[in-house]
């Protein structure tokens, strides 16, 4: 008896341990139900939405390529990509932060989609850190992949997958696949396709571009501060060093009985630095690699220049001080969104569109008041850097592409092209609810409708979240979710950057057509020199380094490290490109 | 003469043979149960071993681990980690924290167990015993979550304590000196209790006769400690310790990652983090074996030489 139920237990486990081994890919059918439910649960008013859409931008359809037969339901919904609704999987992140939403079939935008293109989305959404782990076991694994997968932002996975047959090959298709996208970089005058075309001619994403407009890394202040000890906002390294101390000095200004007022806070180093730049002529530093380029087109690194040393050691100066927050070295977003709620900050480094009110710094979607209590600063000018820029930072990441597992993948394509490029998308995608948030003048410009209440939008009520596929950083999307949400937005920011500041050098691309032997410097060097250049970064800041007296091994490290390789490859990519 | 023994040798080869079917056959159920560990071993741990093959070549996500596409690299992973300026860096680093980690954690768990055995009050024994377990099951994430809100530079505990005594805060966490001090500490109170089991299970096992023949000797209950539970859980304690040294150059790289910041790389960055960033995070998957095989060599290396050693000093051996 003994030995029968030994050997039924030992049945059992073995069976079940083989099981485990053979585990498929659920099929796009076994989707969680909650999802499918959402999609039906879609208020039928939206699908009429897409009909008041503008007809300036129903123009852009047409554009199209004609589809054989005349069919007449593509002349009554123009934005549908197929006749009868299709369903699409799709791979992605949840969002860079816990501040924007993940997409989701209960969001409106993602509702207004699938009935602006009959194209149903399954979504299989994970977490964003790690996400390079993430994408590469599923890449890795024997499983079949999703119709649209977000490879995340390193090319060379792209490229591997895309060599290894994983793939679609978009490079054939630029223009038919890609009607509206093709024409919007033609329009822009950027040689997108051929920036995102690998060495060997293929084409295996299509990527974010992040134009360098009206959302960079600034100084945001704490205006009832400001107003309260008569400071005028710094344009000067000598001004804003003084503004801190004054605010040092001031003491408990938030009024809780405690010394705990930060004078100056970033969420991290790596978003302290573009803030504070081009005061000591830095001018490329919100890219990744410190490589820019001069007047002559010579590549040079920032990593080991005079004024990164001038910069470095007044960060230093001011740390010692107790001006910059104690934390910096181990801030993350959500701790400095709990110091700016707190009313403890008084200057904070972050991008423009997170000016505002305090719940800006917090999660998205958050009922906020409408009211200006952080404003954008100047860009500081300092004797490095007499005149005031603004970095100048033009990016393609984020790859995204068409599994040959999909059965479709011309329809993959054309979905992503909508939701890249097409007006109609653009317009919601940026704009919110038609009728609701926004209207259509006789010009065809959006205007915004703003609450009856007087208060302002919500990201939650304007659009998506974040968009975890590509997209385009567009003024129209930054502009107007800016207009809604902060109505002195637009104002501050041209009144202190465009009409005040010039743009700084270019930084050198960061596309993905690099050839085999750049890519593979690049990824020899590329981790290790961040690595070791983020280490003295913050030993110089905090003072556990001296700028003047280790600048010499601190040199010599990162030439160890792989620098001038990394120069090198750096001035080939830009001769080509440039 | 020959005749009768040559008989008898076949009789008893016979016996031998009949004794050994019976002996195979009354544990046969124990033969079809280590099918299971050794089906797991075979699948989880030998399998995979194929994967070592892309140390040797530059592999690329989605290849197969061995065919006639593989792009052969011979050592090259090996010597660009060698050439790396921080190589060394990265195994000091990985060697002095489980160093430390032997020296001071393992002898604690020995004290914790010998420590809980004096105590007379068996509900209280086993209160402390479970207490002292708990940590253990925390997550790792949470544990460096407590971590950070202690020792935090802004509003933590042990800064607010050190503001209240009139000293200057301290940036423990972006502090080289206080990251080891932090990993083993924290580590000390994570795992001492669940370390200590195997060793209370060894005390258990000591016959009770011992102690009290050395009663009537006259004893204390010192002097047993080091006389007879200290002997006895000896073989015990060895092997743990050349366990422990078979896993000298392997460090896992939650905790630290979770921990670390770039103010902390001098002393916190080791090997399995650089594999961690190298590997996973830029992709370089055959760098990543590389230094996966070396740090496997190497723990072999320790062990079998440890090994040695334990056997000729006490006889006590893994093998």
């Amino acid at each position: 008896m003994k030995k029968l139920v030994s050997l039924s237990l030992v049945l059992i486990l073995a069976l079940s341990l083989l099981a485990a081994c053979g585990q498929t890919a659920p099929s796009s059918s076994q989707a969680p139900a909650s999802e499918a439910a959402s999609s039906e649960a879609a208020p039928a008013s939206e699908a009429a939405s897409s009909e008041a859409a503008p007809a300036s931008e129903a123009a852009s359809s047409e554009e199209a390529p004609a589809e054989e037969g005349g069919e007449s339901w593509k002349e009554e919904h123009p934005g549908w990509l197929c006749e009868e609704k299709q369903t699409l999987s799709v791979y992605t992140w949840e969002g860079v932060s816990s501040s924007f939403l993940p997409p989701s079939n209960d969001l409106f935008f993602w509702q207004w989609m699938e009935d602006y293109t009959n194209v149903h989305i399954e979504w299989e959404v994970v977490p964003y850190a790690d996400y390079s782990t993430l994408i590469a076991a599923k890449l890795s694994s024997p499983e079949k992949l999703n119709d649209i997968v977000n490879m995340g932002a390193s090319a060379q996975t792209a490229l591997s997958a895309g060599q290894n047959g994983m793939m679609v090959d978009f490079s054939e298709h630029w223009y038919d696949w890609f009607p509206c996208m093709s024409k919007m970089y033609d329009d822009m005058g950027i040689p997108y396709a051929q920036n995102v075309t690998n060495y060997d001619g293929s084409m295996y994403a299509i990527t974010t571009f992040a134009a360098p407009r009206f959302n960079r890394i600034i100084l945001l202040y704490n205006l009832p501060w400001l107003e309260q000890l008569g400071l005028e906002i710094p344009k000067t390294v000598d001004e804003f060093t003084e503004c801190l101390r004054a605010i040092k000095a001031a003491g408990d200004l938030n009024g809780n009985g405690q010394d705990d007022e930060i004078p100056f806070t970033a969420t991290s180093v790596e978003w302290l630095l573009p803030a504070i730049g081009t005061a000591f002529g830095v001018e490329n530093i919100e890219s990744c690699d410190f490589f820019s380029a001069d007047e002559n087109g010579v590549v040079f690194p920032e990593y080991t220049s005079d004024n990164m040393k001038a910069m470095l050691g007044w960060l230093g100066d001011i740390y010692q001080e107790g001006l910059l927050d104690a934390e910096i070295a181990t801030n993350t977003m959500d701790i400095v969104a709990e110091k700016v709620t707190a009313e403890r900050v008084a200057v904070v480094a972050m991008y423009a569109s997170f000016c505002g009110s305090y719940s800006n710094l917090t999660k998205a979607g958050q009922e906020t008041p409408n009211s200006e209590i952080y404003t954008i600063g100047y860009p500081l000018t300092s004797e490095l850097a007499p005149t005031p820029k603004m970095t100048m930072y033009e990016n393609y990441g984020m790859f995204t592409g068409v599994s040959t597992d999909c059965e479709n993948p011309e329809l993959a394509a054309r979905w992503l092209d909508a939701l890249y490029a097409d007006d109609n998308v653009m317009l919601v995608r940026c704009c919110g609810k038609p009728g609701e948030t926004f209207e259509v003048d006789e010009n065809g410009e959006p205007k915004i409708i703003m609450p009856a209440d007087g208060s302002a939008w919500t990201n939650k009520n304007l659009g998506c979240g974040q968009l975890s596929l590509p997209y385009i950083q567009s003024d129209l999307q930054l502009t107007f979710s800016a207009k809604a949400t902060r109505p002195w937005y637009i104002e501050k920011y041209t009144e202190h950057f465009f009409d005040y500041a010039e743009w700084a050098m270019p930084s050198v691309p960061k596309v993905p057509g690099y050839t085999e032997e750049e890519t593979e410097i690049r990824d020899l060097y590329q981790a290790d020199l961040k690595a070791g250049w983020e280490e003295y970064r913050d030993k110089f800041i905090t003072g556990a380094l001296d700028v003047d007296k280790d600048w010499e091994a601190y040199t010599k490290t990162l030439e160890q490290l792989g620098m001038n390789e990394m120069c090198k490859c750096y001035q080939s990519v830009y001769d080509r490109t440039r | 003469m020959k005749k009768p023994a040559a008989a008898g040798d076949a009789l008893s080869l016979e016996l031998k043979r009949s004794h050994r079917r019976a002996r195979i056959k009354s544990q046969s159920p124990y033969w079809v149960m280590l099918i299971i560990p050794m089906l797991f071993f075979f699948l989880v741990r030998y399998w995979p071993m194929f994967g070592l093959s892309i140390a040797f070549q530059n592999y690329r996500i989605g290849d197969a681990f061995v065919s006639s596409h593989s792009r052969w690299a011979g050592l090259k992973w090996f010597q660009m980690l060698l050439k790396n300026p921080n190589f060394f860096r990265l195994v000091r680093n990985t060697l002095v924290l489980n160093i430390l980690s032997i020296l001071i954690a393992f002898p604690l768990a020995i004290g914790f167990a010998l420590l809980l055995n004096e105590i007379r009050i068996r509900r209280f024994r086993n209160l402390t015993a479970n207490i002292s377990l708990l940590p253990y099951f925390i997550s790792t994430v949470v544990i460096v979550a407590i971590i950070y809100n202690v020792f935090s530079v802004d509003d933590g505990l042990v800064n607010m304590i050190l503001v209240k005594l009139g000293r200057a805060k301290i940036n423990f966490l972006a502090t080289s000196s206080w990251f080891r001090p932090l990993y083993i500490g924290s580590d000390i109170w994570q795992h001492t209790g669940f370390n200590a089991v195997v060793f209370t299970a060894a005390i258990a096992g000591i016959d009770p006769n011992l102690y009290e023949a050395a009663a009537l000797d006259g004893s204390t209950r010192l002097k047993n400690i080091f006389y007879i539970t200290i002997p006895c859980i000896l073989p015990t304690i060895i092997i743990m310790l050349l366990l422990r040294i078979g896993s000298i150059m392997t460090v896992g790289y939650e905790k630290i990652i979770l921990m670390y910041t770039p103010m902390t790389y001098e002393v916190s960055d080791v090997l399995s983090t650089y594999a961690y960033r190298a590997g996973l995070k830029d992709q370089k998957f055959s760098l990543s074996t590389a230094i996966s095989l070396i740090n496997s060599v190497v723990n072999v290396a320790l062990l079998v030489g440890a090994n040695r050693l334990t056997k000729k000093i006490s006889d006590t051996s893994l093998w």
